[in-house]
Formats: C-alpha cells, sequence, structure tokens
C-alpha cells in the first residue's frame, strides 16, 4: 500500500522524465539548426563584404601569401584545389593550436584576379556546436533535478496542509466506536470536497446511531410489552392445573406449556437485560470481591452439578477486586458457571481459577471446539442446545465491555477455556 | 381475610382474584388508578396487591398515600417494571413485599400467605395443622410436639406448600420459588424431586399423616 501523494509524485516524475528524454533531442537538434543557419548566413555576409569591397583586385600574388598568412579564416586559394564551389558544406581541419580535428562551415567561391582563377575560402569553426550540445544535456539534467526536487517539496507540502483535513477526517473515524463515542467532532475545513467528505460521514454515522438506537428501544419496548401477555399466559397455566379431572395426557402438554413459557420469560428478559446493559443503566458501580461473588453461586451449581456428578475444583481461587456493579457480576459468574454446568458431559470436570485479575473457568463437554468468533453473539447454538436461551454468553460479553473487561475462549486439552480478564 | 388487586390487566386480575377466592380470601378487584383510589380511601384490607403502571397514575403514589395516613394494610407490589430501584423504593416506602412480572399463581399465594400471617399473629406465630405445628418464626416443624429437623429447603417446601395447601403445585413452580433469581440457572427439576422425596420421609419417619401428595406428571399437592 503506498500512498496516494506518493502515488501522484510517481506519475509527476514519469512524465517529467519521459517529457524531457523527448524534449532534449528535439532541442538540440533546432538548435543546431538555428546555429547552422547563423553561421551560413555570417559566411555569406562575409564573401558579399570581401567582394563588395573591390580592393582586393589590388593584390599581388606576393600580397596573397602574405594575406593567407595571417587571415586564418577567409583565405585565397589558387584554384588547384577539388572541392565543391559556391556551396557551403562542412569540413574538418586540423588545429594546431588545439592539437585537434575541429569542424567548420567552408565555402569555396571562384574568383578572378588579374585574369586568374582563384578560390575564395571561407570558414567558421563549428566547434561551439559541441559546447552547445554538451550544455543543453547539463541543463536538461540540471532542469529534471530541480523538477524532481520540486514536486517532492510540494507533495510534503501539500500532504501535511492541503490534505490535513483529510487524514484529521480518518483518525476521528478509525477511533469511532458507534454506541460508545459521541459523534466525532470533524475539523471546519476550506477545502469544497473535504466539507463533502465531512458532511456525508456525519450524515452516515448519525444515520448507524439512529439505527442502532432504534434497534435498543425497540428490544426494550418488545420485552415489556411482551411480559404482560407471558404472566397472562402463565396464571392461566396455573389455575388450569388446578382444573379438576385433568387426565394424564392434559398434565403433560400442561407440563410442556409450563417448559415453553418459562423458556419464553427466559429469553425475553434476557433479551430485556442485554437492552438494558447497553441502554448503560447499570451506572453504579462499587468495589466488588468477585471471590465472594464466586462463593455465594456456587452451591446453587453443586447441587447442579451432583446431578452429572461432575466435579467443581475451587482450590485456585483468591481476592480479587473490582471496581463495578455487583448485580451484573453477578450474572456474569452465573452465566459462566452455568454454561460449564449445562454442557458438561457425565462426571466431567469444571476448574475455577481467580487470581492476578483474571477468572477463568475450565470445563470438559463436547470434545469439539466452538467458534471463538461468533460464541459471544446472540442465540449462537440455541439450535443444538435448545434449553438454553442463547443469551447467556452474549450477556457476559456484554457485561465484560461495560466494565472494559475481556472475554475470551480457548479450546485447550479437550477443555473449553472461558476467562474473564478484569 | 380481604384482599384488593389492583392490577389493569384484566385476564391477569381475574387469574389472581380465582386463585385466591379459592384460598378462601375475600378479593376485590381495582383496574385503575382512580378505582384503586377510591376503595382504599373506604376500605381497609389485609392485603394489597398493587400494580405500579396503571391508568390515570403511578401505583407508587397510591403507596405514599397509603403509608401517608396510617394505615396498616399490608402492600404487595406487583411490577413489570422489574427494576431494583423499583423494589428499593416501595419497600423503603413501606410496601410489605415485592413481586416481578410474571410470576405463577402459588407463588403470589405463598407471599400473600406470609404476609397476611406476619400481619396478624404477630409474635407467636405458629400453625397447627393435626400432629404438625409449625413455628414461622423460629422456622421449626414439630410432629407429635417433637421437633424434626429440617433443611432451610425441606422447611421451606413445606411453608410454600401449606401456604397454597389442596392446590396441585408443579415442580417447575417449585424449582422457582427455590431458587429465586436462580431458577434461570437450574437445567432440570430433578433436585425439587430430592427435596421433597427427603421432606416426605422425614414427616412419616415422625409419625406424620401423608399430607402431601405426588400427582402424576403434575407435580405436588397438601391435602389436609
Amino acid at each position: 500500500m503506498k500512498k496516494l501523494l506518493n502515488q501522484s509524485l510517481t506519475y509527476y516524475s514519469a512524465f517529467a522524465l519521459i517529457m524531457l528524454l523527448l524534449t532534449a533531442p528535439a532541442f538540440y537538434w533546432i538548435s543546431q539548426k538555428l546555429h547552422l543557419d547563423d553561421v551560413n548566413e555570417a559566411i555569406l555576409l562575409r564573401k558579399e563584404e570581401f567582394l563588395l569591397d573591390g580592393k582586393w583586385n589590388n593584390l599581388t600574388s606576393g600580397d596573397i601569401l602574405s594575406w593567407n598568412e595571417f587571415n586564418r579564416d577567409i583565405k585565397i586559394l589558387s584554384d588547384t584545389v577539388r572541392v565543391e564551389r559556391g556551396k557551403i558544406i562542412q569540413q574538418i581541419f586540423f588545429d594546431e593550436l588545439a592539437d585537434e580535428w575541429e569542424p567548420y562551415r567552408v565555402l569555396y567561391e571562384p574568383v578572378r584576379l588579374h585574369n586568374e582563377p582563384y578560390l575564395l575560402m571561407i570558414r567558421i569553426n563549428l566547434i561551439e556546436s559541441v559546447d552547445l550540445m554538451q550544455a543543453t544535456a547539463l541543463i536538461f539534467t540540471f532542469l529534471l533535478f530541480i523538477l524532481l526536487v520540486g514536486f517532492v517539496l510540494i507533495t510534503r507540502i501539500v500532504s501535511s496542509k492541503l490534505w490535513k483535513p483529510f487524514y484529521s477526517s480518518i483518525s476521528l473515524i478509525d477511533s469511532f466506536e458507534i454506541g460508545k463515542k459521541a459523534l466525532p467532532d470533524f475539523n471546519q475545513t476550506s477545502t469544497i470536497e473535504f466539507e463533502q467528505l465531512n458532511r456525508a460521514l456525519v450524515k452516515l454515522i448519525s444515520q448507524n446511531i439512529k439505527a442502532l438506537e432504534r434497534e435498543k428501544e425497540f428490544t426494550q419496548n418488545a420485552s415489556h410489552e411482551l411480559q404482560t401477555p407471558v404472566a397472562i399466559i402463565q396464571s392461566k397455566l396455573d389455575l388450569l392445573l388446578q382444573s379438576p379431572g385433568l387426565t394424564e395426557g392434559q398434565a403433560v402438554i400442561l407440563q410442556q406449556l409450563y417448559e415453553a413459557t418459562s423458556r419464553l420469560f427466559r429469553i425475553n428478559k434476557n433479551l430485556l437485560l442485554l437492552a438494558k446493559i447497553e441502554n448503560r443503566q447499570f451506572s453504579n458501580k462499587q468495589n466488588v470481591n468477585v471471590l465472594e461473588i464466586i462463593r455465594d453461586v456456587l452451591p446453587y451449581f453443586e447441587e447442579q452439578a451432583e446431578e452429572k456428578s461432575l466435579i467443581i475444583h475451587t482450590d485456585q481461587l483468591t481476592d480479587t477486586f473490582v471496581d463495578a456493579n455487583k448485580g451484573l457480576t453477578e450474572i456474569l459468574i452465573n452465566n459462566l458457571l452455568m454454561n460449564a454446568v449445562r454442557y458438561n458431559i457425565c462426571k466431567g470436570s469444571i476448574t475455577l481459577t481467580l487470581a492476578h485479575d483474571v477468572f477463568v473457568i475450565e470445563n470438559t463437554g463436547n470434545p469439539q471446539p466452538l467458534d471463538a468468533d461468533s460464541i459471544f453473539r446472540r442465540f449462537y447454538g440455541s439450535v443444538a442446545h435448545p434449553q438454553g436461551a442463547g443469551l447467556g454468553l452474549a450477556i457476559v460479553k456484554k457485561i465484560a465491555d461495560l466494565h472494559h473487561w475481556k472475554a475470551h475462549y480457548a479450546h485447550q486439552n479437550g477443555k473449553h477455556v472461558f476467562s474473564i480478564i478484569f | 381475610m380481604k384482599i384488593l388487586i389492583v392490577e389493569d390487566e384484566k385476564h391477569l386480575a381475574e387469574s389472581m382474584y380465582l386463585y385466591l377466592t379459592q384460598e378462601s380470601y375475600l378479593c376485590e378487584v381495582a383496574t385503575n388508578f382512580r378505582e384503586a383510589q377510591d376503595k382504599i380511601n373506604a376500605y381497609s384490607y389485609d392485603c394489597i396487591l398493587l400494580d405500579l403502571m396503571l391508568p390515570g397514575g403511578d401505583g407508587m403514589s397510591l403507596l405514599e398515600e397509603l403509608k401517608g395516613s396510617d394505615r396498616h394494610d399490608g402492600v404487595i407490589i406487583i411490577s413489570a417494571r422489574d427494576a431494583l430501584d423499583d423494589k428499593i423504593k416501595g419497600l423503603r416506602l413501606g410496601a410489605d413485599d415485592y413481586l416481578a412480572k410474571p410470576f405463577h399463581l402459588p407463588e403470589l399465594g405463598a407471599r400473600v400467605y406470609s404476609l397476611i400471617r406476619r400481619k396478624s399473629f404477630g409474635n407467636s406465630n405458629l400453625l397447627r395443622i393435626n400432629e404438625m405445628e409449625i413455628d414461622f418464626l423460629a422456622k421449626t416443624l414439630e410432629v407429635h410436639s417433637q421437633e424434626v429437623p429440617l433443611t432451610k429447603t425441606e422447611y421451606e417446601v413445606l411453608v410454600f406448600l401449606i401456604s397454597n395447601r389442596n392446590r396441585v403445585i408443579s415442580k417447575s413452580v417449585l424449582a422457582e420459588h427455590l431458587s429465586g433469581d436462580m431458577a434461570d440457572m437450574m437445567d432440570n427439576h430433578s433436585f425439587v424431586y430430592a427435596h421433597l422425596k427427603n421432606l416426605k420421609r422425614k414427616l412419616s419417619d415422625a409419625g406424620c399423616r401423608e399430607y402431601i401428595k405426588t400427582v402424576y406428571g403434575m407435580g405436588y399437592r397438601l391435602e389436609v
């Protein structure tokens, strides 16, 4: 993953490089052409000057020798040189001073002096054009370097200034947790796009918060409304049981109705509890000794454990004080213990450990490990175990979350291990 | 014994009425705030079963009114609110007991019975049924004037059955009575069976007649 700005920087740099590579030869070619034209023009101009003057007609052959001696670039040669005439051509000459061959533009113009044919040679050194080429390359390299440095600097500035609202919005959303924190306060920005983004985010988040609130409200209201019909059904069953002359078959049906009703009641009660925890209706906290709670509730489960011949190991319990809601902590311990008893096997065992701010409950049971991700979800496993309301562990998780504890499940050595890290 | 049932849900009020009337209590029903207020002002009751959420007003203010006027009517709050605050506030205001909806009628019967016994018999709260004598304060049982040692649970089972005498009490109702809030945690009700077996054995060992009958498929009944 690369940063957006670095990605655009890569494209800019590639474009700059390609442009420079393409334009450098073109620039070189054009400037060379201009230079050659210039040189050609200068040669023609010198020829005009030389011929127009007319003084050269007075030159004697001895004069021509000394002329050629002192003029480097305009010479009068005898017409014995075999070269193309009347046209500017490219030629190299040896330069004794620099001790090297150098390119020249040369014009050989046939002239007549004292009715003798001569050749007027005018030449201009082109050595500057090589310098030009080198200078061009140098300038272009330098330009490329400046451009790249500029791009990087601008990207830095842009990222720290222009994109600042964007990054601040992202970090706000990142730390936002629905149902836990208020709507994030996005910074004001003068960039239209970011303002739009922030507005869209605020809208999206508020809609989510509203939906969550409606759901919580609905659960609570629905549970409340369900209580009365359940109460009526239960009371009518109690009355029905008193009717004289109930047959055995009817009695069995009645018992099943009783069981279904109490299960309905339990589910309803637990949903209501979940909604209440989510709505943070348990705010009063106190210093709670977890060990005391375990000791209080254990007798109920020991009776149940006896039925399954379970052994409960309680020798690893030490005083542990937490700042918590006492009622909820009780429910959490109860649900975990009930789970360990209910889903245990005959002659199984339960091991409780409470020390160093960790409560661990380990029990034998189904040898298959449970799905650690979904085990704390509502109604997970309620199909396989219809006697449970399917909400016990969801409540455990909610209570743990409320107190900022960690609820954790693992399958170790064939045992199911639930731990609460206070 | 006069009981006022203040409950806006007619079907529930009717169930309560039917169950308690069979118990030879004299029952009256009020289904809204006004009606309840009128009845409370006009008569005195041994026990008032008070629903907190009423059309026309809050049941809590009826309780305040009642306790403010130096009346001695027993009050059991019956509420679907299931909020600890309500329970605490109600009991502080002078309610004698609190029962959360939904409840079983035998549970209501037991609460009413216990309240009325407390109200009417004060310090010496003894009940005699033939050879059985129960001391509700000391929580002891004597058969033929010999103390029968009962566990706490066995004693509770006996009192519950006596409070609902001649009624069929299902195992699940007994289980819920015995375990209270922990009823959710109970998987099966065979522990009820174990306690009843022990109780019946202890009673017959002490030479008590077989008052507690097992009603097959339904539960238990204490017949006197």
